[in-house]
Parts: structure tokens; sequence; C-alpha cells
């Protein structure tokens, strides 16, 4: 199974795909349009619940829908913005803030029929914005927030029915 | 003796000053507001006294609420650190009516040091060498012409009522002074309603070079040599250090001996530090005096091996510099330099990074020294100075101590608000640092790297790994990895 991951760095995005392998990767950089594959090949040791170590001194931590890294004297700070798996069948119906924000935008309403893609609102958090998308063609069963709402994270933004 | 000491202040300062009395034996009290209070400086100090709300205002900077906290806790000195109350006249006056020591200079230097226009007075009455200009009482086009060929071009002409550098002109010539002086003066009336204008000195590539000083209740004054400060972003320094690279060794001589000079004629007490602007032809002008420890006290402490703080609480108990020192002479030697650690983005117009600090981890490593205020689940806010840390490397030479620095900020781990880490290394990597060109245009006019694509291409490399291993470890590997359910797309 092949898994995709975007990941945001500033105001840079990655999709990473992890492939079907063990330690084949690529990276898309979204500036160049290009894949270059990636060598995954570090082991890295679970230090404590979501920090990680390696032996070259490199440290992570997984919080809050972020990667922390921390190699070759510099900190980056990855977010996690979400997957797209290749082979999951479940159906999208709670769309949830990724991470605690201020809902910016919300572009639908109950009842409207939705494209696979489209956004549906927009989440804006530690300075960047998020657009929530849809994960398949539906429709909107429920709104649960307004512009100007502050969300937690995983909290329901909004339900949509196939 | 004190037994007891406040210290009214936060952060890494407060935590400085109170190691240095745990080694003495004196009693700490930390004062706090909501802000601060899980902050490791007010669990580390011996007592803690809630001052008041985050806003400054209604805690670091309240003198009663200060004054409250020192008779409650019954504190006999109180340690103002820098910023807040330290150069607060009303605040020193206040301490000496209640009969509490003040560890800093009599509440008459605070004052006058604290004016600009008396301040200068002072100085040239004592002396010193000031910035050549006028005084803003002579309007007259042919007197300041005059003048202005007595300061030497290049000149300034500011507005009286200026800021923010409106109206201001600077003129290189005798030729274009008047045209100068005429749209200046318009552009002042325009602009405050107040066509009024005085001339300053132009001096370019100035270097900022600063004196640390120390007076005893006796009127001696010693100074423990100088400091370079000239890398500063927006007037505000970023990366000092001790001694000053390439500065020949009699104008040092020469501008410590003013500040003693400048500090004796106002019968200066305790830890002062006096401030030049050394300009390319090697002439220097006292900038202004600041009556209290500095931030950049850390580089003087490690090349001269002196405890400033003790040093204040010493002299604040009467003890004369003859008795501090018992018979020897201050000496420099190797070489420090401190860069100071921002919770800022370099990258997004040095913006504060507020935010929970998820792990944090300094360098413990030999030949450095980390002041930090601040540890893994510490909250940076946004009401004070989003400084996080001072790291300062030293070594027996500048490219030593310089080596050390970069490394100590490349072990300097901060995850959560972003840090101008980076951009401190890039400084210190410079050819034109490295090689001591220093002045106070350095950031303005060189490109400052703060790393490379390899960088950031390893960095995602092992984030596929961490990715990878999660997966094959995890038993529900969507469990494993951050929010659920987002943005998921159906093939």
């Amino acid at each position: 199974m092949s898994t995709l991951y975007r990941l945001r760095w500033k105001d840079r995005e990655f999709l990473l795909d992890l492939g079907e392998g063990t330690a084949s990767a690529r990276l898309l950089d979204s500036e160049t349009g290009n894949w270059e594959s990636v060598l995954a090949h570090s082991v890295w040791t679970l230090e404590k619940e979501g920090h990680y170590s390696l032996p070259d001194g490199s440290i992570a931590l997984f919080s809050g829908g972020r990667i922390f890294i921390h190699t070759r004297g510099r900190s980056f700070q990855f977010l996690l913005k979400g997957r797209e798996s290749g082979s999951s069948d479940s159906a999208q119906r709670e769309i949830k803030s990724p991470m605690p924000g201020k809902v910016i935008r919300v572009e639908v309403a109950t009842g409207d029929a939705v494209r696979k893609g489209q956004i549906l609102a927009v989440v804006e958090a530690m300075k960047m914005e998020h657009a929530l998308k849809a994960g398949s063609d539906s429709q909107v069963e429920e709104v649960r927030v307004s512009p100007g709402d502050l969300v937690l994270q995983d909290q329901i933004i909004l339900i949509l029915q196939n | 003796m004190i037994h007891t000491l406040l210290i009214a202040n936060r952060g890494e300062i407060s935590l400085r000053i109170q190691r240095t009395c745990k080694r003495l034996g004196i009693r700490t009290v930390a004062v706090y507001s909501d802000a601060d209070r899980n902050s490791p400086f007010v669990k580390n100090a011996d007592l803690s006294y809630y001052l008041g709300e985050s806003e400054p205002s209604k805690s670091y900077l309240s003198v009663p609420s200060v004054l409250k906290a020192v008779r409650e806790t019954g504190a006999d000195a109180v340690h103002p650190g820098y910023g807040f109350l330290s150069e607060k006249t009303e605040f020193a006056q206040a301490l000496a009516q209640a009969g509490i020591l003040f560890l800093g200079p009599r509440p008459e230097s605070v004052d006058l040091m604290g004016d600009k226009i008396r301040s200068r007075e002072a100085m040239i009455a004592a002396g010193v060498p000031v910035v050549p200009g006028t005084d803003g009482n002579t309007q007259d086009s042919k007197i300041l012409l005059n003048e202005a060929k007595k300061i030497g071009f290049p000149v300034m002409i500011k507005a009286s009522a200026g800021g923010g550098g409106k109206g201001m002109k600077r003129v290189y010539s005798e030729e274009e002074f008047l045209s100068s002086l005429e749209s200046a003066q318009r552009e002042a009336s325009n602009a405050f309603g107040d066509s009024r204008v005085f001339l300053e000195k132009y001096v370019s590539n100035p270097r900022h070079i600063e004196v640390q000083v120390f007076g005893d209740s006796k009127g001696k004054v010693i100074h423990l040599f100088e400091r370079e400060c000239s890398i500063q972003r927006r007037h505000q320094k970023v990366i000092e250090e001790s001694p000053a690279p390439n500065l020949d060794p009699k104008l040092k001589e020469e501008i410590c001996a003013v500040a003693v000079k400048a500090a004796s004629s106002i019968g200066y007490l305790g830890a002062g530090t006096v401030e030049f602007i050394l300009g390319e032809d090697g002439a220097f002008y006292f900038l202004e005096m600041n009556t209290r420890l500095q931030v950049e006290h850390p580089v003087t402490e490690i090349v001269t091996g002196i405890d400033l703080v003790e040093w204040q609480i010493r002299i604040a108990e009467g003890k004369t510099l003859g008795e501090l020192l018992a018979g020897s002479a201050v000496k420099q030697s190797g070489h420090a330099i401190e860069a100071r650690l921002y919770a800022e983005d370099p990258e997004n117009e040095f913006l504060p990074s507020i935010g929970k600090i998820e792990y944090a981890s300094f360098p413990e490593i030999q030949n450095v020294r980390v002041d930090s205020g601040v540890e893994t689940g510490s909250e940076v806010s946004l009401y004070y100075d989003p400084m996080l840390a001072k790291i300062i490397g030293n070594g027996k030479t500048r490219e030593e101590a310089r080596k050390n620095l970069i490394q100590a900020l490349e072990n300097t781990v901060v995850f959560g608000p972003t840090t101008n880490a980076s951009y401190l290394k890039g400084i210190l990597a410079h050819p034109e640092f490295t090689k001591g060109n220093t002045n106070t245009h350095f950031l303005e006019r060189h490109q400052i790297s703060v790393g490379g694509e390899g960088e950031e291409k390893d960095a995602l490399a092992k984030v596929a790994s961490l990715l990878l291993g999660r997966r094959k470890k995890a038993s529900s590997i969507w469990d494993a990895i951050g929010p659920k359910d987002l943005w998921e797309i159906r093939k």
C-alpha cells in the first residue's frame, strides 16, 4: 500500500510518498513539480511517547499534528497537513480541524452537494491557513461552526453524507 | 550584609542573579505575574511572590506592587535586573526611603543618565567627547553653516521635534548645506509644526563599543574593559563580544580611560556601562550610560573572571573596590561571544513567535555558557521580550570562541516557537564577521544565510524514515499518525 503525506514547512508544501517497500520514499516538490527519491533509511529510536532519536544526534517529536525535527544543527517544524491513502475504503464523514485555530471561512451550507477536492472551510492556525477539502463527492449534512469560531484540534467542523 | 534579595525581574536574568545568591548563601525572592506562574525562575527561587496580572504595568512595572512584595517577604535588598524598573528614578528613591538596599547606582545617577540633554551637558563638562553638534537654540542659517564647517562634513540635520527618521538630512559638503537646511526645516515644519533643527556630526560606518565600569562608595571607579556590540538589528543588539576585535590597543586604552572619567565625574556607584560610538577615523564619542547590569554582561564575566552580580552585592554592602580586588588588577584574557536566542522568525520579518515550548534542550558543552529562562513546557507569551536564552561561547582566541558558539547554537533545540538560532549561526559564519569587520550596518548590508537546501532535504528524508518506522510498528498505523480522517481521498 502506498501512502502519501502532505507536509508543510513554512509556506512550502511537500508531498511525501512512502511507497510500498520498506525504505523507499519519494518527494514531490510543489515548486518544481518533480518527484525526487529520498533515502529513508534512518532507524529512529523511540525515547518516550512521541520523542525519537537517531545515533547522529538528530531528535524528533510528534505533537499536535506537527513533526518537529532537529537535524544537522537546525530545527524544523513540519505540519502534517494530512495524508492521502491509495487503498482506504472508509468514507469520510466528519471533517475535523487539524489543530487548534480559528475558522476563517465556511464555504458550504447544509444540503450543498460538494465535489471531491472542493474546499469546505478554511481554518487558520499559527499564522497559516488550512483548507479543509471534501474527500469525495458528497452532500453536506451539517455545519457545526461559523467564521470566527475558535476550534480545538479534532473538533468537528462539518459532517458530510455520501 | 544582605540576607534576602528580591529580584524585581523575570526570566533568564532572575535565574542568573539567583545563581550568584545561592552561591553566596543569600535567600532569593522571585516576583511573578500570571503569565509567569510556572516559569523556571519562579520555581528556582527560595520564595516567590505574586505581583499581579501579566500586563507589565500591572506587575513588573508597578512600583507599589514591588514595594509591597519587598515589605511582605522581608527582603532587605532589591536587584532590578535590566529593563522594567532598573532605570526608574522613582523606584530607586522609594527603596532608599524605605531603607532597602538597591543594587544599582544612586537615584541621582539614574536620573541624570536617563536624560539625554542633561547627561550630554554633564559629559561635556567632564571633558568626555560627545558627538559634535548644535543645541537647537540657533536657527540662523549662516551660524548653522559655520557650525557645520566646524563640526566637519558629513553632518546630519535633524528636526528638534523629530522622531522616526522624519526631517533628517545627511549633508556631505558645504555647497549643498543651505539648500538641505531649508528643505529640512520645511519638512520639520510640515511634519511637526516646528521648523527647528539641530546639527550633529555624521559618523559613517560606526562601531558600538561600550565599557563596563564599577564605582564604590569611596568614589573610586574602575573599568572592566570593553564589549563590542556593533551587530544590531533595528538598534537591538544581537551579538556581543569581548574583547572588541581589531581594536587598536592604544585606542582601547583611551576609550576605557574616558569611560572611567565619565563615571567618576558623576560619582558613580555600582555597575554601569558607558556606551560609545567609534568612527572609522578612530574618533569616539559618548552615546549614553546605562545605569544597570546589561544583557551582555556575561562576556565581560568570562574574560575577566569576575561575577558582576557578586560585585554589585558586595559594593551595595559597602565593600570597596580595593577590598574586592585584593591588590590584583583586573585582567582581560581569552575571548567570549554572546548570541541572543529569540523566539522570532528570521524568515518572516522577525515576527515574534509565541506559544508553548514543546521541547527545549540547551548545550552542555565545554567553553559554552547558557543563561536561559525557559524549559520544556514553558509558555512564550506576548507580554514580554521574546528572548529565550543567551548563549555564550568562549575560547583562548576569538576564532575558538566563534567555533564553540556555532557548535552550541547547533546543539540548541527549541520545538514549538520558531527561533533565530540559524540566523545567529549565519551571522557567526559570515566571512566578514569571521574577520572581525563589524559595524552597526552589518546586518543591513550583509546577506545572512539561515541554512541551505541540503538541510531541508535531509530533514525530509528523516521525516520519511520516521513515518515509515511508525507505519511498521503501530498496530493501527492511522492511530499513530497525528490527525485522523483528514483529507483522506478515496481513489
